[in-house]
């Protein structure tokens, strides 16, 4: 599902875009989670393109996308993302959106619409 | 190359620069991607631990002549008094702290492993000395 779709389904806001390319890229999957450490580990050895999907709102999400090669980052629970954050994302080039929607909500409304299904 | 950096005990907010620093600095070598991945995901796993469980430590790295990447941590303590325990996927002694931030899965000394060629680990009360290889 292209990320333009995707944040269509969960009435996504921009707050970075690195690149606008970035609306055209094609999600195979994605991985919701506020432990880092289990995104670390369970998409570790993904070739696809994957999108991340946390309620935190700290620099760690930045480090973990950039670690693991991913280039955006949908935060949930419309979290306040300050400076600092953005300030981080456009120095490791990831973009980043977010939704006011749950964690439970955004997911479920990203798998009935076919993302990582 | 050899490159070395200090890490704090607690400093939650610089907490990956170390790892970043690391992967940039593969990157300017061409390095293969999937290499790179892994070195990159068992890096700063590691430098995680050191703020979230040392007392504070250091990080080695090197990129040998013949292209292996070599990764030192250690820490001067408090030490890890069961290592097999540790080791054990979802076991975890992280802080509220650390779990804020997005750590204490008990997840990480085994990704860690898994990503690395060579992984030896040993611990004293004195501190923790791992070490992990990538080719």
């Amino acid at each position: 599902m292209k990320l333009k779709e995707i944040l269509e389904v969960i009435n996504g806001e921009e707050i970075y875009v690195a690149d606008k390319s970035v609306f055209d890229i094609d999600f195979h999957g994605a991985f919701g989670t506020d432990l880092m450490s289990d995104a670390l580990c369970h998409l570790r050895d993904s070739d696809e393109t994957e999108l991340l999907i946390t309620g935190l709102s700290n620099m760690q999400i930045i480090n973990t996308a950039s670690t693991l090669d991913l280039q955006v980052i949908l935060v949930v629970r419309g979290k306040p993302i300050d400076d600092h954050l953005i300030e981080g994302a456009k120095m490791s080039d990831i973009s980043i959106f977010k939704t006011d929607y749950t964690m439970y909500q955004a997911c479920g409304r990203l798998y009935e619409k076919g993302l990582g299904k | 190359m050899i490159k070395t950096y200090d890490v704090s005990k607690g400093n939650y907010e610089d907490a990956g620069y170390a790892s970043r620093d690391i992967k940039l600095t593969l990157k300017t070598f061409g390095i293969d991607p999937k290499v790179l991945k892994r070195v990159s995901i068992a890096c700063y796993e590691a430098e995680i631990n050191l703020v979230i469980h040392s007392d504070g430590g250091t990080i080695t790295f090197e990129l040998t002549d013949t292209g292996v990447v070599q990764l030192s941590f250690d820490d001067v303590g408090p030490g890890i008094p069961n290592i097999d325990l540790a080791m054990t996927p979802g076991y975890s002694t992280a802080s509220t702290k650390a779990r804020e931030f997005g750590f204490g899965a008990g997840m990480g000394l085994d990704n860690m492993k898994a990503c690395a060629s060579h992984f030896d680990i040993h611990s004293s009360s004195e501190g923790t000395h791992l070490k992990m290889s990538f080719q």
